[in-house]
């Protein structure tokens, strides 16, 4: 245990954990969509910052990826870093707009109007499908493809994948809802990258399993 | 257009005439023979696309005559002209190896519109064939192009951490990066494809299309910024009828910008294969593009 | 060795190669064979000479005559005149601009005569490819020193005593870094040389590979010393053949002479050194994203800690410096760091290399003392401003850096004072930008660049980039609005603050300082509609002044379009709904009868 200061509150926590599971173990909100318990953290959605200050040196650090050190001082909630994560949260909706957890997030942290030029897009590249298939499933069967705005989530040459099991975790673990499973009776197909499979019920438990 | 001739075997004086005029003023050629064996005969001194045969002729009936055709050339395609317009003697005839029948009497439309069909297969088959060929050509091709990969593979030791140099030298070879080739890449290193594809569009090295004979690059550092390369570009753009990262239609040329060449004295600055062409103005483009 | 009477110094760095240099070697080669010469003199080829505005040149030893803009058939004519004859040829000799008197000697010309060369001091003077030309000017020496007489902590305190920061960038001091990498507690370990140089208008690092491979061999093995490093990495771009070809050289041919490979110099000390050919993407030149590339990966950067320098290559600790900060370390182990620290300002010590480029006279690589004004950099090595135009700023530390106005040329060139400025060292390019460079553009136009070299990773750099962007086109079309200064600011914030690599971090700086110093441009394009370096093509017309057109024909010609007609003789005419604004026209008019107008829009 360590201690360490968060919004002006000292207290003491385990080393091992990270900026942000030290601050939401405190029951203190922090947005977040790249970050998913069961996953590596990739630090790339950059809403969860915050304020640290370590021997005397203050910076803005993404939560999820800094390792906590004794007295750390965390800040959440400066104008600063509140300002901030508006202004992110503003270009992911012009990215997305009508994207349901990004409207949540709007809603909690006032962003009312968004003064960029709206796109269409579904996806705001958290990730967190391609580190579940590559570090739960095992089979890397989606990955990013390309660079800087271009930058895509898909499999290989945009084409259905020879090794995705359809195991539908990409699905689950979407926040942002783009990955979806289609079922009609047999036929799974996993849009977004037009992969079809035929599966059978297993007259034990009842799940479907690839054939 | 090569002369499309055709065969007219019939004992019938007024069909065989009738089938040569509707044809000749169609502007076929056409053979008439008034017995099998003659038609036979004929068939053995000149090469038919096509020919049109009595089911029943005096001394060998029609459907030997196609047997006997079939054996001096095995392309020609046979109809069958029948007077028992039934369908028993057109599926006999038919699985002797007629292509189609027609049954008399007929008119000139019904003549023509069955030798159009027959022609139709006969090219089909031709396709088919240049297919065939086409497609035995690029698996032959394959299979170098993978052994010439897996020469490149052994040479880096099927190392992972070589991926990079190992594209690179794959696009030396064969202009690009195949999508076929990427496959084999991960396949034989035990690499997901996901993290080939990742790398093979992710470097600005890569391209995953075929480029141009000439490769045309533009440089758009900072310097040549200053100095007017967006000007150039956009000349080449014009010149070239083609966009910056395309290739022209006859993949002749390929144009891209390229961020700094590091040759900054010589701004503004294009590269075409290897050969640099520096301080331009986009007056001298149409020039220097003429010499290749 | 054999002993001629004259040595010709041909520069083969890339800038004259692409000027066919080795055209001119081959011609004087045979020349001198041809006029019975070879015995006497001996051709040479060298590294990058700097001055790559003149290329090809020739520097010709012991005269120290400094020949330009040599053509290959001039040469059968100068070998005659001055090797057979004695008499230097004036008419391939250097004439400064605005000047008529020729100056002959290379250390009497002012772009030379300002500089001080610690990094580049081979530049020139050897054949890049001849380990034994490097050896003959103590080459190796700090070396054995190092191996021989030295301890690990000794070497990095010579470094920590000497000051020396690291000249990729950041200028993070060497030696606390070495010492990082050297305490961590691991077997095996890496170094890395990174010669990614991906800033556009930057090519020092270029040039130092070509010029002297084995001083960068020298430091790095040095470093491995230093740190513990069995095992080291140079990154070079795949679009640098030549220096690819020369380090590839160097290598064999130093561990030929026993000083790479196992047991270098018979002190028991090994170092394997492999050269990594790079994919193309900017974004490598970060530290954790270079080291993925390295792995055979794809450059996105990591979050840091942890640092490279506890878990980098494969795991393990990794030092990696740039170029020219490896080719500063034998100097300073064999004349010691005090005498490097002699050198240069208070914060900044030593000499930095800089590539001068764009709208300035005498564009090439020139190396100075820390703390050199940039006045001194432009005007006195540089020649000043290109055609005599106005110099409106200075742009240094490429992409990540900003633009230094008119008002601060003055300014001493070291890490702090360009930092205050806020523009940053960088690797250190300087773009010198005249009043025909428009400010917005120029913001626009790093932005766009980082926009394509973005790894794309986290949102703030990938969306805060396209959103730049978004808004300096709008403000370059002439549909800017007030609220747009508010949004780039905005923007800024958010990319500096919460970026994941330094690439995004520093991406808003061009546009930070162009904003600060330039705002008037700004505001004239977003209110006035007006470009007034006439670049922004939505915001000019081209109209031909009447009384200054002789009728030459030339624009018509050049117009792609047919928009300028005319008889001969007679002033031309423009038809503006033709025109395209591509400025061909502009370029060959020989009377400035073609003028860009702003156009004002009510």
């Amino acid at each position: 245990m360590i201690p360490i200061t968060i919004n002006d509150k000292q207290t003491k926590v385990p080393e091992d954990l990270s900026v942000l599971e030290a601050v939401r173990e405190q029951g203190i909100y922090i947005p977040t969509l790249c970050y998913h318990e069961a996953l590596e953290p990739a630090g790339s959605c950059r809403l969860c910052i915050v304020e640290v200050e370590e021997r005397g040196r203050v910076r803005t650090a993404a939560s999820c990826v800094t390792p906590l050190t004794p007295n750390m001082i965390i800040r959440t909630d400066t104008e600063k870093i509140l300002k901030i994560r508006r202004i992110l949260l503003e270009l992911l909706m012009a990215r997305c707009p009508g994207l349901k957890v990004l409207e949540q997030m709007a809603a909690q942290m006032g962003v009312k109007k968004v003064r960029f030029a709206q796109e269409d897009d579904d996806c705001f590249l958290c990730g967190q499908c391609v580190r579940a298939c590559s570090e739960i499933v095992g089979v890397s069967a989606i990955g990013f493809s390309d660079r800087g705005v271009n930058n895509k989530i898909g499999a290989p040459f945009l084409k259905a994948s020879n090794v995705c099991i359809s195991c539908g975790t990409c699905t689950t673990i979407c926040p942002a809802g783009t990955f979806h499973l289609e079922r009609v009776d047999n036929l799974v197909s996993l849009h977004r990258y037009s992969n079809e499979y035929h599966q059978e019920k297993c007259r034990v438990c009842g799940d479907h399993f690839v054939v | 257009m090569e002369e499309i001739k055709i065969l007219v075997i019939d004992d019938e004086r007024g069909i065989r005439e009738g089938c040569r005029r509707i044809l000749e003023s169609e502007n076929y050629q056409v053979a008439v023979a008034e017995t099998g064996e003659k038609g036979i005969e004929v068939a053995q001194t000149d090469k038919f696309a096509m020919a049109l045969i009595d089911l029943k002729l005096p001394g060998m009936d029609g459907l030997a005559v196609i047997n006997e055709l079939r054996k001096i050339d095995s392309e020609i395609v046979p109809i069958i002209i029948t007077g028992y317009g039934t369908v028993e003697t057109a599926v006999e005839a038919m699985k002797a190896g007629a292509f189609d029948f027609v049954a008399k009497p007929f008119t000139p439309n019904e003549i023509i519109n069955v030798v159009d069909k027959g022609l139709i297969q006969i090219k089909e088959r031709q396709e088919g064939l240049e297919l065939k060929q086409e497609k035995r050509e690029r698996a032959v091709d394959e299979l170098n192009s993978l052994s010439i990969v897996d020469e490149i593979l052994a040479r880096y030791n099927y190392n992972a951490a070589s991926l990079i140099a190992i594209l690179q030298d794959i696009q030396k070879q064969f202009n690009y990066l195949p999508q076929n080739l990427l496959r084999h890449v991960a396949l034989t290193m035990n690499i997901p494809l996901t993290r080939v594809y990742s790398i093979s569009t992710f470097y600005s090295a890569f391209s995953l299309k075929p480029r141009g004979e000439h490769l045309i690059d533009v440089c758009l550092g900072t310097a040549c910024h200053v100095r007017g390369g967006m000007n150039i570009m956009e000349r080449l753009e014009r010149e070239l009828g083609i966009k910056n990262g395309e290739t022209t239609y006859d993949e002749k040329f390929s144009l891209k910008s390229v961020r700094c060449v590091g040759c900054c004295g010589l701004a503004p600055v294009v590269v075409i294969d290897d050969e640099f062409h520096g301080k331009l103005v986009q007056d001298k483009v149409p020039k220097i593009l003429a010499k290749y | 060795m054999k002993q001629y009477r004259t040595h010709c110094l041909v520069c083969t760095g890339t800038g004259c190669v692409s000027n066919h240099a080795f055209d001119i070697k081959t011609a004087l080669e045979s020349e001198i064979i041809k006029q019975g010469l070879k015995d006497e003199v001996t051709v040479i080829a060298t590294g990058c000479n700097g001055f790559c505005e003149r290329g090809p040149v020739m520097v010709v030893q012991p005269e120290n005559i400094f020949y330009q803009e040599l053509k290959e058939k001039d040469i059968p004519f100068l070998v005659e005149e001055h090797f057979l004859k004695g008499r230097p040829v004036e008419k391939m000799m250097y004439v400064p601009p605005k000047e008529e008197a020729v100056i002959p000697k290379m250390s009497d010309i002012e772009f030379f005569k300002h500089q001080l060369l610690v990094v580049l001091r081979n530049r020139g003077r050897i054949d890049p490819e001849k380990i034994d030309e490097y050896i003959g000017y103590d080459g190796y020496r700090a070396l054995g020193k190092a191996l021989t007489e030295m301890k690990p902590e000794q070497i990095i305190e010579e470094v920590k005593t000497a000051g020396l920061r690291g000249r990729g960038g950041a200028g993070f001091p060497t030696g606390i870094k070495w010492g990082f990498c050297e305490q961590a507690e691991e077997d095996t370990k890496y170094l890395i040389c990174n010669a990614d140089e991906g800033d556009p208008g930057a090519f020092m690092d270029r040039s130092i590979l070509e010029a002297d491979p084995h001083a960068v061999l020298e430091g790095m093995v040095i470093g491995a010393k230093a740190i513990g490093a069995q095992e080291g990495f140079i990154y070079v771009r795949d679009e640098y053949p030549l220096a690819l070809r020369r380090i590839n050289i160097a290598i064999e041919q130093a561990t030929e002479y026993g000083l790479l490979g196992e047991n270098i110099l018979g002190s028991g000390f090994n170092f394997k050194l492999n050269v990594v050919r790079g994919g193309g993407a900017f974004v490598c030149g970060e530290e954790t994203a270079l080291i993925a590339s390295i792995e055979g990966e794809v450059g996105r950067p990591k979050p840091r800690p942890p640092y490279p320098a506890q878990k980098g290559l494969w795991g393990k600790p990794t030092n990696n410096n740039n170029v020219e900060t490896w080719a500063n370390v034998p100097q300073i182990i064999l004349r010691g760091g005090g005498w490097f620290a002699s050198l240069g300002t208070k914060e900044s010590k030593g000499t930095k290399v800089f590539s001068l480029v764009g709208k300035v006279n005498n564009t090439g690589l020139v190396e100075v003392p820390m703390g050199t004004t940039l006045r001194t950099i432009v005007f006195d090595i540089g020649g000043g401003v290109l055609k005599g135009k106005k110099f409106k700023a200075v742009q240094s530390g490429g992409p990540s850096g900003g633009c230094v106005p008119e008002s601060l040329i003055d300014l001493p060139v070291d890490f702090e004072k360009l930092t205050e400025a806020g523009a940053i060292m960088g690797s250190g390019g300087l773009i010198v930008m005249d009043e025909d460079t428009c400010m917005v553009d120029v913001a626009k136009y790093f932005v766009e660049f980082l926009e394509e070299e973005s790894c794309g990773k986290c949102n703030p750099c990938r969306e805060g980039l396209k959103r730049l962007k978004e808004v300096l086109t709008l403000i370059t079309q002439g549909k800017g609005e007030a609220k747009h200064l508010e949004m780039l600011d905005d923007i800024a914030l958010l990319m500096k603050e919460a970026s994941l690599c330094a690439l995004g971090a520093t991406a808003p700086n061009p546009v930070l300082t162009t904003l600060k110093y330039f705002r008037e441009e700004y505001e004239e394009h977003i209110f006035q509609r007006r470009c007034r370096a006439k670049v922004c093509k939505d915001l000019i017309m081209y109209r031909i002044i009447a009384e200054k057109c002789t009728g030459c024909q030339r624009c018509v010609k050049a117009c792609p379009t047919e928009a300028i007609t005319g008889p001969r003789s007679q002033p031309h005419n423009l038809e503006e709904s033709k025109c395209i604004k591509c400025g061909a026209c502009y370029e060959v008019c020989k009377f400035d009868a073609i003028a860009g107008d702003a156009i004002y829009i009510e």
